[in-house]
């Protein structure tokens, strides 16, 4: 009976002591899915990949990017970086690292493709002296596939805004030109009917003064004739 | 007699607005009464899928060797995926041996999926993570802990005439999904 209730302890203790291991260890952990990232030539690209610890342990960890290959040659391979490259992973719960992807142009055509691994390596064992140490971590396949460049819009919209502000100056131009000419014209126009006027004006009055003179005629009185001019008279003012 | 029947109309009119708002009220408390029993709530969940390494043990001893001596590949580290529910590929690499006075290359050390007791059917390691081959399969919510594993071997080959000493490596075995 005695030695019942001691394997009975024995065997608690071993299940407690079990529990105690599984719980307070680090379980490093990815989401699964190793997307190819459609980059374009010259562009970046964003992801997040989402990392886990699954234990009741922090979990320091580092990034480690390979480079990326390619089988074309003399290609320029993606510049890929992690943000944040290292930390730690509080117990329970998880961090997102994002992944930039930028794709130089420099020989690089659509349609290529570069591959390289992308790891969480647990950063918390220590240095030993010795032997091998062994880091535990998680990876990420990548894959970088060229895409067109992307079409420049801001090059498109300030050669618009140029254009735009050419034809406004070019149309404000030949607006005001008008404008002046017909000015000019109106100018002339008043100047010349101003002119006509005053012809009208001193064409009356000689009417009027004509008309009264023949008027003193008519009483008896003659009216003061104009001078002929002589002849040299006309040569002494020409020379 | 008029004002009999003025009375009588302002009567039946104020019945009349008092049946329509008790009838009102009645639909209303109807209509709540209806809502509350038979609503219901739709819950769904995206369960993604993810992968785990925990890996045993952390460190390998060699133990002393001699230049040119060989360690074949029968040291074994297991790798364990305890709450993941999609397989896992193994992925290695390693940096090369050094201690304070001399290095020697990453390739000296090799890697199998099984244990071997030559160094013709092994692979060597690489500063560069490859994938092995290795996979570790998706835990089974129908077996008992859930906790599926697979085995890696590392073997060493000391290159000769290399400075007596203590050399460290270190190797990094990762999961991808």
């Amino acid at each position: 009976m005695r030695f019942n209730y001691i394997a009975v302890a024995a065997l608690l203790v071993l299940f407690s002591f079990s529990l105690l291991f599984n719980v307070s260890s680090a379980q490093l952990g990815e989401v699964a899915g190793e997307p190819t990232f459609y980059v374009n030539i010259s562009g970046t690209y964003h992801y997040n990949y989402t990392f886990i610890n699954e234990g009741s342990t922090p979990i320091p960890f580092k990034t480690i990017m390979t480079s990326f290959r390619t089988s074309a040659k003399n290609s320029t391979p993606p510049v890929v970086t992690a943000d944040p490259s290292y930390g730690t992973i509080p117990p329970n719960s998880q961090i997102h690292i994002e992944v930039s992807v930028y794709l130089p142009s420099k020989n690089n055509t659509s349609g290529m493709q570069w591959q390289g691994v992308f790891e969480v390596v647990d950063n918390s064992t220590s240095n030993k002296v010795g032997g091998a140490v062994i880091n535990e971590g998680v990876a990420k396949i990548i894959t970088v596939v060229a895409k067109p460049p992307k079409p420049n819009y801001t090059v498109y919209i300030l050669s618009a805004i140029i254009a735009i502000a050419i034809v406004a100056a070019a149309g404000s131009a030949v607006y005001f030109k008008g404008r002046g000419k017909a000015r000019a014209r109106v100018i002339r126009e008043a100047e010349v009917a101003k002119s006509r006027a005053a012809g009208s004006k001193k064409g009356k009055a000689t009417q009027r003064s004509a008309s009264k003179s023949k008027s003193k005629r008519s009483t008896g009185k003659k009216k003061p004739t104009r001078k002929k001019s002589t002849g040299k008279k006309n040569v002494r003012k020409r020379r | 007699m008029d004002i009999l029947k003025r009375n009588l109309k302002a009567s039946l009119a104020i019945l009349a607005s008092l049946l329509i708002m008790s009838g009102t009220i009645a639909l209303a408390l109807g209509n709540v009464a209806f809502a509350s029993s038979s609503n219901t709530v739709t819950a769904n969940v995206a369960v993604e899928g993810v992968c785990y390494i925990s890996l045993s043990p952390n460190a390998i001893s060699f133990g002393s060797l001699y230049p040119t001596a060989t360690h074949a590949d029968n040291v074994l580290v297991t790798d364990s995926d305890p709450y993941g529910n999609v397989a896992a590929n193994v992925l290695v690499s390693g940096t090369d041996w050094a201690s304070s006075t001399y290095n020697f290359g990453v390739s000296n050390t090799t890697w199998s999926a099984t244990s071997s007791n030559t160094f013709l059917t092994t692979t060597q390691l690489t500063n560069s993570p490859v994938p092995t081959g290795i996979s570790i399969p998706a835990p089974s919510p129908t077996v008992s802990n859930g906790i599926t594993s697979n085995s890696i071997y590392f073997g060493l080959s000391v290159p000769g005439a290399i400075p007596a000493g203590t050399y460290t490596q270190r190797i990094t075995i990762t999961n991808s999904c």
